[in-house]
C-alpha cells in the first residue's frame, strides 16, 4: 500500500469512527431525551393520577412511549386513561384499574393490545363502556377479578381465544345477576362449540352475551 | 352435570331484559329466559347511539 493509499484508508477509518460515534451518540441522545420526559411525566414510575392521562388524540401513537407501568392509586370519578384516542394501537406497559373505569378505552378505534390489565384487590364499581367502539381490538390479558357487570367487547370482532378465554377466567365467581357480552363473530372465530361450551361452564353465574 | 339455557334472537332482532343485550344469550343459573324479548336491530342501533356521546 503506497503512502496515497494509506492516507485514504486513514481516513476512511476516521469516518467510520465518527459515523458510528455519531450513531451511538445520538441513540443515547435518544435514550436520554425518552428518559427524561418519561421519568418527569411518569413521576419516575410512581405517578399517582392518570384521569384522562392519555384521552383523545392528544397522544399518537408514536408520541405514546411509556417507560413504566401504568399504576394509578388516586382517582377522582372515572379514570377514563385512553377514552377517545384514536392513534394508540398498542398500550404496552401493564395497566392496573379499580373503582369506576368507565370509558376506559372508549372510542379507541385503533387499539390491538392491551398486554395486562390488573384489576385491583378493591375491585371494580363501573366499566360501562370501557371497551366501546374497539374495533380493531386483538390481544387482551386480564389479572385479577372482574367483580361487576356491564363489560362489552361487542365491537371487538377480532378478540383472541387468548383474550376471551382471560375475561372469562377472570370473572368473579361469587357474583349473581351479571352478565358480559362479547362479538359473536370473535367467539365463532375462536372456539369450537364444544370448547365455548366447556369454557363458559366454569361461570354458570354468569349470562354471557353475543352480539 | 349441568346445562346452560341459551336464547337466540331472531335473524334481524336483538334479544335484551332492558339492560343487557345479545342475539346470542348464555343465561346464568339465576337468570330468568322470560325477562327476555326481541328489539329491532334498527332499535338496538337507536339505543346505542343515545348512548354513546362523544366529548
Amino acid at each position: 500500500m503506497n503512502i496515497s493509499e494509506k492516507l485514504i484508508k486513514i481516513a476512511e477509518n476516521e469516518q467510520r469512527v465518527y459515523d458510528t460515534g455519531k450513531a451511538e451518540g445520538i441513540e443515547q441522545g435518544k435514550q436520554a431525551e425518552y428518559d427524561a420526559f418519561w421519568n418527569a411525566f411518569q413521576v419516575n414510575g410512581t405517578r399517582t393520577t392518570y384521569t384522562s392521562a392519555f384521552a383523545n388524540s392528544y397522544w399518537s401513537g408514536d408520541a405514546y412511549n411509556p417507560k413504566y407501568p401504568i399504576t394509578p392509586t388516586s382517582n377522582n370519578g372515572a379514570m377514563q386513561i385512553f377514552a377517545w384516542n384514536t392513534a394508540i394501537e398498542d398500550i404496552k406497559v401493564p395497566v392496573t384499574i379499580y373503582d369506576d373505569v368507565s370509558n376506559l378505552f372508549t372510542y379507541n378505534y385503533k387499539l390491538k393490545r392491551i398486554p395486562k390489565l390488573i384489576i385491583a384487590p378493591k375491585g371494580l364499581t363501573k366499566m360501562s363502556g370501557a371497551f366501546d367502539y374497539c374495533n380493531e381490538l386483538e390481544e387482551l390479558n386480564v389479572e385479577g377479578t372482574i367483580n361487576i357487570g356491564g363489560i362489552n367487547l361487542q365491537w371487538s370482532t377480532k378478540l383472541s381465544k387468548a383474550s376471551i378465554e382471560s375475561v372469562i377466567n377472570a370473572l368473579s365467581t361469587t357474583t349473581s345477576g351479571l352478565s358480559v357480552t362479547f362479538s359473536k363473530t370473535a367467539k365463532a372465530t375462536a372456539f369450537t362449540d364444544d370448547e365455548w361450551a366447556t369454557l363458559i361452564a366454569t361461570k354458570p353465574n354468569w349470562t354471557i352475551n353475543l352480539v | 352435570m349441568k346445562t346452560r339455557k341459551i336464547i337466540y334472537a331472531d335473524e334481524g332482532k336483538i334479544l335484551t331484559n332492558g339492560e343487557i343485550y345479545g342475539r346470542q344469550i348464555f343465561l346464568a343459573e339465576s337468570a330468568n329466559e322470560f325477562d327476555f324479548y326481541e328489539i329491532t336491530e334498527d332499535s338496538y342501533n337507536a339505543i346505542l347511539e343515545v348512548q354513546h356521546q362523544e366529548p
